[in-house]
C-alpha cells in the first residue's frame, strides 16, 4: 500500500473538488465537510471527474454528463457503467493522505 | 402483473427499463430491439468508432445487468404492431405480449434520398463508415448539420479530403447563433481543410463509387470517393401511426410522456415531441440527455408518481478538438450577451434578469453553470455573466426567482 499527501485541508472547501497529480490523477471531493477520493478519470470518456459538477454526493462529469456517488463510487446514470475506483482518506495535521492498495 | 413492452433499446430504452426497477417496478419488463446487437450508445459512432484503433462499442448495458433486473431483451427482434386499447404487442418473432404498458422508444432514422451514398445512424453504418475513411480519401458530405461536421473533423483527422455541401447560406442553422460562436467554430473547421459549399443545392449524385456529385446552377461536378448523406432524421413513428395514436413529426405526448387519449402508451427519446411547459406547446428535441430525461419521468409515471417533464434541453457536439453546447430554449430570449475567456466563447440568451438559453464553444465548466443557473431560475446581473472571472457556479447560490407571492 501508498500513502500519498494529496493536499491540505483548506485547499477544498465545500462542494469543491480538486486534482492530485499522481498516477493517472485523483479527484478529491469535499461533501459538506466530507472529503472523498476517486479515479479522476471518467471510467466512460476520459474526461477528468475534478473538472466536474458536484452535487451533494454526486459528481457529474462535464463531458458526458455521467454520473457518479464519490462515495461508493457507483455508476448512477448513462453514459457511465462502470464504477469508478475509490480511495480511502486519512487527515492527519491539517493534511489529507491517500491510501492506495497496489495492484 | 402487468407488463411494460420497451420498443426500442436505445439510450431512452435502456434508461427506461432500468429506471422502472429503480421506481419499484416488479412486473415484467421486455425490451424490443430491431437491431441485432446488444444495446449500444450512438454519439461515439461519429468520432470514437471512426477513429479509434479497435472500434468498440459503447455498452448501454450488460447482459449479466439485463438478467440481473428480470428485464427480458428481444435482440434482432421488431414489433409489427399493437393495440393500444387491450395492450397487445405482436412481435415479428411471432411472439404475442399481453396486457401491457406500451413504452414507444424506436427512435429516428437517418433520411436519406432515392440516389447513391450512405448515412450515419446505427452501428453498422459507422463500421462501414470508419472502413472507407482512409488517408487520401475523398468524402463528400452533404447537409452541415452537428453529425455531418463531427464526420468531418473524424475525417481530417483520419487524412481524408472533406467537401461540405450545404443548401442554406450558413451552417448548424437549427441553431440560434446571435453572436457568431458557430461562425468561429465553423471557421475552424475550415482552417483545418473542411471545404464548405454554402447555398449549394445538390441536383444529382451518381456512380457507384467514386461518385459525382452535382449542384443545381453550378457547371463544377464534384468526384467523391465516398457520400455521407446528413440531412436530419425521420421519426419511426410508423408503430404509432398505425395503432392511430395522434402523430406531428413525432408522437404527440404530455408532460408525462403519455401520448394523446391513451394513458398507457408512453413515447420517449427521438421519435417523441412532448408538450413542454416552458414553451408551452409540444416540441421534439432529438437530443441525447432529453431521451435520458423522458425516459425517467416515463417510468415514474409508469410507477405511479408524477413526475412530469420540465428539463431544460441539453445537447453537446464534439468535433474534432472542439465542443459545440447549448441548452435552454433560445427562442423565450429577449436579448442576447457574450462573455468571452481565452479562445472560448458563451452566448447566454436572457429574458428579464433570468437566463433561458446558452450557445457555447469550449467552455468547459461554465457551459454547466449556465445550464444550471436556466434551471435554478437565478436571477442574475448582466455584469456578472460577462465577467470573465466570476465563477459562474457562485451565482447559483443566490435565492430563486420566485412568481409573485
Amino acid at each position: 500500500m501508498i500513502k500519498i499527501e494529496a493536499c491540505k485541508v483548506e485547499d477544498i472547501a465545500e462542494g469543491e473538488t480538486f486534482k492530485v497529480d499522481f498516477g493517472q490523477g485523483i479527484a478529491v471531493f469535499n461533501v459538506n465537510g466530507t472529503l472523498y477520493a476517486t479515479d479522476d478519470t471518467c471510467t466512460h470518456g476520459k474526461s477528468s471527474l475534478s473538472d466536474g459538477w458536484l452535487e451533494g454526493d454526486v459528481i457529474e462529469c462535464a463531458w458526458h454528463a455521467g454520473k457518479f456517488c464519490v462515495r461508493t463510487g457507483k455508476p448512477l446514470s448513462l453514459p457511465v457503467t462502470k464504477p469508478i475506483r475509490t480511495y480511502p482518506i486519512q487527515i492527519e495535521g491539517g493534511s489529507v493522505f491517500i491510501e492506495i492498495e497496489d495492484n | 402483473m402487468r407488463g411494460v413492452a420497451i420498443i426500442g433499446a436505445g439510450v431512452a430504452g435502456v434508461t427506461n427499463a432500468k429506471a422502472l426497477r429503480v421506481h419499484g417496478y416488479e412486473g415484467p419488463i421486455s425490451l424490443i430491439e430491431t437491431e441485432n446487437t446488444a444495446p449500444y450508445d450512438r454519439p461515439p459512432l461519429s468520432k470514437d468508432v471512426l477513429l479509434a484503433d479497435n472500434a468498440s462499442a459503447s455498452w448501454l448495458t450488460t447482459s449479466d445487468e439485463l438478467n440481473a433486473l428480470n428485464i427480458r431483451y428481444f435482440k434482432g427482434v421488431s414489433a409489427t404492431s399493437f393495440d393500444a386499447t387491450c395492450g397487445r404487442v405482436y412481435l415479428d418473432n411471432g411472439v404475442v405480449l399481453d396486457d401491457q404498458t406500451v413504452v414507444l422508444a424506436t427512435g429516428a432514422r437517418a433520411k436519406q434520398p432515392a440516389a447513391p451514398g450512405m448515412v450515419l445512424r446505427t452501428w453498422q453504418d459507422a463500421l462501414t463508415l470508419r472502413r472507407k475513411l482512409r488517408p487520401g480519401q475523398r468524402l463528400a458530405i452533404i447537409g452541415a448539420g452537428l453529425i455531418g461536421f463531427e464526420v468531418a473533423a473524424s475525417a481530417i483527422r483520419a487524412g481524408c479530403h472533406v467537401e461540405m455541401f450545404e443548401a442554406g447560406a450558413k451552417c448548424m442553422t437549427r441553431l440560434s447563433d446571435p453572436v457568431g460562436v458557430i461562425e468561429t467554430l465553423v471557421d475552424r473547421h475550415l482552417a483545418a481543410g473542411v471545404k464548405i459549399h454554402t447555398k449549394s443545392v445538390v441536383s444529382s449524385v451518381t456512380g457507384k463509387g467514386p461518385y459525382e456529385v452535382t449542384l443545381a446552377g453550378v457547371e463544377r461536378v464534384f468526384s467523391a470517393d465516398l457520400v455521407l448523406w446528413c440531412i436530419g432524421i425521420s421519426r419511426n413513428t410508423g408503430l404509432a401511426r398505425a395503432a392511430a395514436i395522434p402523430c406531428a413529426s413525432g408522437v404527440l405526448t404530455n408532460e408525462h410522456m403519455q401520448v394523446r387519449g391513451q394513458l398507457d402508451v408512453y413515447a420517449i427519446g427521438d421519435v417523441a415531441e412532448p408538450f413542454h411547459l416552458a414553451v408551452c406547446r409540444n416540441t421534439a428535441q432529438e437530443h441525447w440527455r432529453s431521451a435520458i430525461d423522458q425516459a425517467n419521468v416515463a417510468a415514474e409515471k409508469i410507477c405511479g408518481g408524477d413526475a412530469t417533464y420540465t428539463a431544460q434541453p441539453w445537447f453537446w457536439s464534439d468535433q474534432g478538438p472542439w465542443r459545440l453546447e447549448g441548452g435552454g430554449f433560445a427562442e423565450l430570449a429577449e436579448r442576447f450577451l457574450e462573455r468571452r475567456k481565452g479562445e472560448s466563447r458563451l452566448c447566454f440568451g436572457l429574458r428579464g434578469e433570468k437566463l433561458v438559453s446558452f450557445i457555447s464553444l469550449d467552455a468547459g465548466i461554465d457551459a454547466k453553470a449556465a445550464l444550471k443557473l436556466i434551471e435554478a431560475e437565478t436571477v442574475v446581473g448582466d455584469a456578472e455573466l460577462i465577467d470573465p472571472d466570476q465563477d459562474l457556479r457562485k451565482l447559483l447560490r443566490r435565492p430563486k426567482m420566485t412568481g409573485a407571492a
